[in-house]
């Protein structure tokens, strides 16, 4: 170790090209041999108490503003690997990409490339760094798509199960007082003579009346819940689009440079830096000369009695 | 044995002119007399040589001392010089810088002019040189002289001839500036001059390879340790200390 490092302060000035003005030149070339473009979308979301539907039900934390609740799910749902498969098969129906190289370079980036913040309680900010314009808003407008999709389709089976839930509510309800209904049907048939109205008196008669008219009221209960389910499933879609509401449309922003290629100039800075590395390495393998008296030494097994600085540097670089 | 009792009775001579020089003849000036003026080398420098030779374990009083290194151009002269300068000023005894370096000429670096050496006396081709080195009044030089083609066979020479143990009748610090171990043919034999060597490495130069063949063509025992010339790590401090 002791000689690479007398190496790297040797040759200070070299490595320092090697390890600092390399990598920085190679990343700054990459800047232009790598122009990105920014697309930006603006998002408004509700609270969904308001229209005292849930749009987003599971998951949303009541403590939490509307737009950092839409964060959360949109950031949850972007890492998934069913986001990036379902947005790579909604691009390539618009027929976006250029060749296969662009597809997969977008697709597998698009995850870190989408930034998605809070800019307010309700507004959402999306953002979307890659190479070509018609990308970038092309996948700005996907993404957003499908999370209206994902809020729908979350939406639908939460009420298909609701629905299936009171159904059957519902068909016990009405079974029931059909039941009770022939009960007291079969009363009035074999008492002729008592009308309902008489309930009052005869308690038998009361009590089935007062089952029916339970019964009657149950169902209607039941009935109003599932119609309004029913409708809320029917009217997913629209439901979404009063929670969630575009404000800006996907656009660039900023000019050519306004973005940097972090990733192409994180690998031209590592190769520019393990270029030095390579270079100091290579030295140091090459390098036989005699550097560290401990380095003698060892290989001599003669002791170096003593070391005299160079005559030109003077003794204080003596050791 | 003509050839070789010529420069032993010589040698006797030539030292004894040197380190005591008769007075010139009343009415007579004094003979000039020629002088080392060598590159000067600073405090911390000498002081860091200091600790170099303060190493090394020498049996007896007498200290001879080889300075070598694997190759060309790592420091081992001027670290000789600064080891014969630290011993001067430390024992005041007479001290000697003997350069043996028969194939590389360090007169412009000693302030000399071209002329002969150790290399001509060897021969029996010339006088030998045995010059003041300033300021210090103990302090010799004996240059190698020009560079000669037959170098190995003067070295030979060298390592057959008692001038080390003559040289030390008169001169108890003897410091020799051997030449480097891998650019030569002759090195084994420079390694018999001495018995206690001292082997010079440059820092973020001398190949850790050519620095073990010089150990082995010297001989693990005869080297006493090794000094890391040039020595400036850039590693900040606090780093060296974690590593």
């Amino acid at each position: 170790m002791a000689k690479y490092a007398d190496i790297l302060f040797r040759y200070r000035l070299r490595f320092l090209i090697l390890f600092v003005v390399l990598p920085s030149e190679l990343a700054l070339a990459c800047v232009f041999l790598f122009p990105h473009r920014v697309a930006m979308s603006s998002l408004w979301v509700d609270t969904p108490a308001y229209i005292s539907v849930s749009a987003a039900a599971t998951g949303w934390n009541q403590y939490l503003t509307p737009a950092q609740n839409t964060v959360d799910a949109l950031n949850q749902l972007r890492s998934t690997a069913s986001f990036v498969k379902t947005l790579g098969a909604d691009l390539d129906s618009l027929t976006i990409f250029q060749d296969q190289n662009e597809r997969d370079s977008i697709l597998s980036n698009v995850t870190a490339d989408l930034h998605v913040t809070a800019a307010g309680s309700h507004l959402v900010v999306l953002t979307y760094t890659c190479p070509r314009q018609p990308v970038c808003t092309t996948v700005l407008s996907t993404s957003v798509q499908i999370y209206r999709d994902w809020l729908a389709n979350q939406q639908t089976a939460q009420a298909k199960v609701a629905i299936d839930f009171y159904s059957g509510q519902l068909a016990d309800a009405q079974a029931k007082l059909d039941a009770d209904a022939t009960a007291l049907n079969q009363y009035l048939n074999a008492h002729p003579s008592v009308k309902p109205s008489d309930a009052a008196l005869i308690p038998e008669l009361d009590q089935l009346v007062r089952s029916v008219d339970q019964d009657r009221l149950q169902v209607a209960a039941l009935r109003q819940k599932l119609d309004g389910i029913r409708l809320m499933d029917a009217a997913a879609a629209q439901i979404d689009n009063t929670v969630l509401k575009v404000i800006d449309p996907p656009r660039i922003v900023g000019g050519e440079l306004s973005s940097l290629p972090r990733k192409q100039m994180a690998i031209a800075a590592i190769a520019g830096f393990a270029l030095g590395l390579i270079a100091l390495v290579g030295m140091a393998w090459f390098d036989r000369a005699v550097r560290e008296p401990k380095q003698l030494e060892g290989r001599l097994r003669i002791p170096v009695v003593v070391t005299i600085a160079d005559l030109a540097t003077g003794g204080a670089a003596g050791g | 044995m003509a050839e070789e009792s010529k420069p032993r009775t010589l040698l006797a001579e030539i030292v004894e002119a040197t380190l005591h020089p008769r007075p010139p003849a009343p009415g007579f000036a004094a003979q000039p007399r020629e002088r080392a003026r060598p590159v000067s080398l600073p405090p911390w420098f000498i002081d860091r040589c200091r600790q170099a030779y303060l190493a090394v374990d020498f049996p007896s009083g007498r200290r001879v001392l080889g300075i070598t290194s694997a190759l060309h151009g790592e420091g081992k002269t001027t670290v000789a010089l600064g080891i014969a300068t630290a011993l001067a000023a430390d024992t005041g005894e007479p001290t000697v810088l003997l350069e043996c370096d028969l194939e590389t000429s360090s007169d412009e670096f000693f302030g000399l002019t071209t002329g002969p050496g150790l290399g001509d006396w060897l021969e029996g081709e010339n006088t030998l040189r045995i010059l003041r080195m300033p300021p210090l009044s103990n302090a010799f030089l004996i240059p190698a002289g020009g560079t000669r083609p037959d170098a190995a066979r003067v070295f030979y020479r060298l390592s057959q001839s008692t001038l080390i143990e003559d040289l030390q009748q008169e001169f108890p610090n003897i410091v020799i500036d051997l030449p480097p171990m891998l650019s030569i043919a002759y090195s084994s034999l420079a390694a018999k001059v001495t018995e206690r060597i001292l082997l010079v490495t440059r820092h973020a130069s001398t190949p850790i390879a050519d620095v073990e063949k010089a150990v082995f063509l010297l001989g693990h025992d005869r080297i006493s340790g090794v000094i890391l010339n040039g020595y400036a790590s850039r590693t900040p401090r606090w780093l060296r200390r974690l590593l």
